[in-house]
């Protein structure tokens, strides 16, 4: 199907709190408690619509412990959005907040969207780190926030919809370079801005590495 | 990639084979020998008489229904329906027809990448001189060329026989072992060597696994009698329980850390096989987790890394025993333990040698990747963290493994390969020992005359690179034709994930091992005598 821009967005955040189980639970809708652990990277993608626009968001799931470095710093490449993930049940998980940050701060382009999410609300017996403090984290960095569950999907969609939507509002802003992929953000086929379809009324690609 | 099932008393069967498409019908005829060949076999002739690069489909006319007016035309889609042809249906003449089968574009074709790059020809016979020989030849000086062109050592062909008989060998069998050995149950050093080449050829029997894994991966110090062995398992299952008592003697916080990371992956860890498809206590899993845990506290260096439990896994469901498990782990991860080092630098190195292979063999599609920005092989990431076990299903993940085994020399599992020196097409031995009864003087890191060779490549394990080579070759058209960039190049490996089909990505990796061993084994590229501008070209091959 064809869309107007493709975001490349990476998900993050420490083993075993959920990143695969959002993923999931974004492009298939159902929640598979047993799940291969991941290694080094998988995929996922779907459509999504923001002010009548088709995009594609081209998702990297990446594994939660990684011992190769070079690896996970490729997987920032081009990556237009970040879910930051941690685990409201596992305080660890928040404590290692700021060490993924400065990775993804470091290793991606300095526009990238980074949405905090504190995974696993469904599970609110067993909470450890309160809502507040994942707002305040938040707030503090500069990154937008929610709970979510990817059991109950609950703000599943408006996680994922939501970084579009910042990444949209900075395309409008003229904050990325739609030009450059390494961005994270490439024009689709049926965009009008697209130099190869037709409209010639934009600076030809000057970047893109392939 | 077994041969036929079973015995056949004639010594060559008779084929007419139709091949029709919409343009034209073309009838072809030719004898085959039916003890000798596989389904696979068959497939390759018919696309070598036929010069097929399509999906097609193969079926024979049944005897049975000769005598009626309709004449039925029976499925020959395996190993076994050849038997029932051979048997039923060759008298006086095996009549086949081969049909083409319409693929949607995206569909992964194949066969056309093995018909492009040689495989066995009407007569038979492997054609080694191929499209990719040729390329590699580009990098070869010429003196060294002409070498290999006029002097193929008898060395040489009997490796290529060995690699032309691997499509038609079947797996080691329990009696099969059994003759590996003497009547004290030593499997002695000379015969150790053809045990490998055999495995290599055709994988072990399921019920044979539990048996000769540990021997493939050098559990047993060389030479031990049956009753050595008992012993020395009793021995080392005891110092195994030693080794489990001590972590769990710890207080629980010093622990913590690392066994609820390995229990929270054991619980994620190829359970949908059987074997791990059980509640969360079942002994299945706190087995494997026990293996991981006792590893990860015996060795705090190297400690626990994601990947580690997928390489465990099958070794536990083929020997189902946890300390035997404990010291298959141990000795499988002495050569894989470098995988998992933070500094990553075995890992970039594997890359590289990957890369260059890539550039020896096919420079136009290294070109493309590295203009693309894949040039750092990293989308092939896991293939080699696990050894590709990841990439095909459980059950051939296991064939996988027990191929890779067989190509390393005894023991090599048990230390690290010598210090890299630079990353030339040098190699620290060329010994063919037991393929040519001759054991080479000059091979010091293995005095055991390995059929199996040993080299850099790889970190040590140069086949693996082979098998990530046929894969990347099979599917460099539809990638390039697609002009797939570096994101999607790497989605598409993604999605598949446990699908690639092991007999055609082994069948071309042996090829490919093949053509490689023969630049190494060339008499002239001795290092002894090899002049620098032997390798020239080769060298400057090395940039991808």
């Amino acid at each position: 199907m064809s869309y107007a821009y493709l975001f490349k967005y990476i998900i993050i955040g420490d083993t075993g709190v959920g990143k695969s189980c959002l993923l999931l639970q974004f492009t298939d809708k159902r929640f598979q408690p047993v799940h291969d652990l991941t290694i080094g990277v998988e995929f996922g993608a779907r459509m999504i619509t923001i002010d009548g626009k088709q995009i594609k968001l081209q998702i990297w799931d990446t594994a939660g412990q990684e011992s190769f470095r070079s690896i996970t710093r490729s997987y920032y490449r081009g990556a237009a959005g970040a879910l930051l993930v941690y685990d409201i049940t596992r305080r660890e998980t928040f404590n290692h907040l700021t060490t993924w940050l400065e990775d993804a701060r470091q290793h991606s382009n300095s526009n990238m969207v980074i949405m905090l999410i504190g995974n696993k609300s469904d599970l609110e017996s067993r909470r450890d780190v309160k809502k507040e403090e994942g707002e305040a984290f938040a707030r503090e960095h500069g990154l937008i926030f929610m709970e979510t569950s990817a059991k109950t999907a609950a703000n599943v969609e408006e996680a994922f919809i939501n970084t579009a939507k910042e990444i949209y509002q900075k395309i409008q802003d003229g904050a990325f370079d739609i030009n450059n992929e390494a961005n994270g953000i490439k024009l689709g086929p049926q965009n009008p801005s697209n130099p190869s379809t037709s409209v010639p009324d934009r600076p030809p690609q000057s970047g893109g590495c392939c | 990639m077994s041969a036929g099932i079973m015995q056949h008393e004639s010594e060559a069967v008779r084929i007419q084979v139709v091949y029709e498409d919409q343009q034209h019908v073309e009838i072809r005829a030719f004898a085959v020998d039916p003890s000798i060949t596989s389904y696979n076999n068959l497939k390759f002739l018919l696309m070598g008489a036929f010069k097929l690069q399509c999906i097609f489909a193969i079926t024979y006319l049944s005897r049975s229904a000769t005598s009626l007016d309709s004449q039925i035309y029976l499925a020959l889609n395996s190993d076994w329906d050849l038997d029932e042809a051979f048997q039923n249906a060759s008298d006086p003449i095996l009549q086949l027809r081969v049909t083409k089968i319409k693929l949607e574009d995206d569909e992964i074709n194949l066969e056309d990448d093995i018909v492009q790059r040689g495989i066995p020809s009407v007569n038979n016979k492997i054609v080694t001189k191929t499209t990719k020989t040729k390329a590699i030849s580009k990098h070869i000086s010429v003196p060294f060329k002409h070498t290999i062109k006029n002097h193929i050592s008898k060395r040489w062909s009997r490796l290529t026989s060995a690699f032309n008989d691997s499509i038609r060998h079947s797996p080691v069998t329990m009696a099969e072992w059994q003759a590996f050995l003497d009547e004290e149950g030593q499997l002695l050093r000379s015969r150790a060597e053809d045990l490998r080449m055999r495995v290599f050829n055709g994988g072990v029997e399921p019920n044979a696994r539990q048996i000769i894994w540990p021997h493939l991966l050098s559990v047993f110090p060389a030479e031990m009698t049956e009753d050595d062995r008992s012993t020395y398992l009793v021995v080392k299952g005891r110092e195994y329980a030693r080794m489990k008592l001590r972590w769990q003697g710890l207080p629980p916080e010093k622990t913590a850390d690392i066994t609820s990371m390995i229990m929270k992956d054991v619980l994620r860890t190829d359970r949908s096989y059987p074997y791990f498809a059980v509640e969360s206590n079942h002994p299945n899993l706190l087995k494997l987790f026990n293996i991981l845990a006792t590893y990860a506290f015996t060795y705090p260096e190297i400690s626990y890394c994601q990947g580690m439990s997928d390489l465990a896994a099958p070794l536990l469901v083929t020997m189902t025993d946890e300390a035997t498990t404990f010291w298959c782990f141990n000795a499988l991860m002495s050569r894989m333990k470098v995988n998992f080092s933070s500094d990553g630098s075995a890992m970039m190195t594997k890359f590289e040698h990957l890369s260059q292979l890539l550039d020896r063999w096919d420079p136009e599609f290294c070109k493309y990747l590295k203009d693309c920005g894949a040039g750092d092989m990293f989308f092939c990431y896991r293939w080699i963290l696990l050894d590709l076990k990841r990439e095909f299903s459980f059950n051939d993940a296991l064939r996988l493994y027990e191929i890779i085994w067989s190509t390393l020399p005894h023991n090599s599992l048990g230390g690290l390969p010598r210090p890299l020196s630079a990353p030339r097409l040098n190699r620290s031995c060329s010994n063919p020992g037991t393929l040519d009864s001759k054991s080479d003087a000059n091979c010091n890191d293995n005095s055991e005359a390995p059929a199996t060779y040993y080299s850099h490549y790889g970190y040590g394990s140069p086949f693996v690179l082979f098998l990530c080579l046929s894969i990347l070759l099979q599917h460099r058209d539809h990638i390039m034709r697609n002009q797939m960039d570096h994101n999607t190049m790497a989605m598409y490996f993604d999605r598949l994930v446990r699908k690639h089909d092991l007999n055609k990505v082994v069948i071309k990796a042996r090829l490919l091992f093949s053509d490689f061993l023969r630049t190494e084994l060339a008499p002239e590229s001795d290092p002894e005598t090899a002049t620098p501008g032997d390798y020239e070209g080769v060298d400057s091959s090395i940039s991808c």
